[in-house]
């Protein structure tokens, strides 16, 4: 099958709250939004009823002092992350991760005519592990924007994580104060792209 | 009502690696680990096509519910044997459909459910 180029082009939507959130659209030649992309539409789709209760607990927890946080690979499809939360009580689900490259190709398919970031899915510019750092940064700010960022340590991969070709990602401790990266503890090593 | 195309509504009901029951206590329900893509799109497209139980309340919003017959995720920390499917979007285009298992405890919150109703 033949997959047509496609130019993506993107828009940031303000939401109540300071929140805000990115939509992402093949480009077309007079430059307009998609048909039935629109404030509401990405306000509506920000968050599922299902959400409240959990975004409310993640609040609680990113007030603390110091958080830790995983991010575990998908296993169908691998690239699509999902970034939990230590509690007292266990771990929260945060957010998925979808690399750029993968929305893209979910628009060249053309199931979607859009897709849209919400409370529980961010874009991350590239399938590298070492871009969740920053694409967590900016699910932060986006989500809770009047939380001061937390001090938190991010572990990604782990001895369960295989990156593509059954390469194990080494395991990340990074330490962030106020989105400022402290001195890794040990080296990132993210996995090279498959051929 | 325009057709309504399929979405892996930002693969949110996809497990990762290490996802286990638990985390969908509170997170959000999921397809049980190793579940294909494809398969998702078949179970959902078929929930919405032949369901046991539909709901057409809201304006512009459509849910489907259909019982597997087994267990297909986990959803509140439960095994989830019902597939809930969902058609929402624009009143003229932009509709999208997708799903999530669900547990009986998330469909008794359904008054619909166990109505009849599907096709």
């Amino acid at each position: 099958m033949t997959v047509r180029p496609v130019d993506i082009k993107e828009r940031d939507f303000a939401l109540s709250n300071g929140r805000r959130a990115r939509a992402f659209y093949p480009a077309t030649l007079d430059g307009s939004c998609p048909v039935g992309l629109s404030d509401q539409r990405v306000k509506d789709s920000f968050a599922d009823d299902e959400d409240a209760e959990r975004l409310a607990l993640i609040r609680a927890t990113l007030e603390k002092d110091f958080v830790r946080v995983d991010a575990h690979e998908g296993i169908d499809p691998a690239d699509v992350w999902g970034l939990y939360l230590h509690t007292n009580d266990g771990r929260l689900f945060l957010t998925k991760m979808i690399p750029r490259p993968r929305v893209t190709r979910m628009l060249q398919a053309g199931a979607e005519s859009f897709v849209v970031e919400t409370a529980t899915m961010q874009v991350c510019e590239s399938e590298r592990p070492a871009e969740l750092r920053a694409a967590f940064d900016r699910w932060l700010q986006r989500v809770f924007p009047d939380v001061p960022s937390p001090v938190y340590e991010l572990n990604i991969g782990g001895e369960e994580s295989l990156g593509p070709g059954g390469v194990v990602p080494e395991a990340v401790d990074v330490e962030v104060v106020n989105g400022a990266h402290l001195a890794p503890r040990q080296t990132v090593n993210a996995y090279a792209p498959g051929p | 009502m325009p057709p309504c195309a399929w979405s892996t509504h930002n693969y949110k009901h996809f497990p990762t690696k290490g996802t286990t029951r638990k985390d969908t206590k509170v997170g959000p329900a999921v397809y049980l680990p190793g579940t294909k893509p494809t398969e998702v799109r078949v179970l959902e497209s078929g929930t919405a096509r032949a369901p046991d139980d539909r709901d057409d309340g809201e304006a512009g919003k459509r849910e489907y519910l259909r019982n597997m017959g087994g267990v297909i995720g986990w959803d509140r920390g439960e095994d989830a044997s019902a597939s809930f499917v969902e058609c929402s979007g624009g009143e003229n285009a932009g509709r999208s459909f997708h799903g999530r298992p669900m547990c009986d405890a998330s469909v008794d919150q359904r008054p619909w459910a166990g109505a009849g109703g599907g096709a």
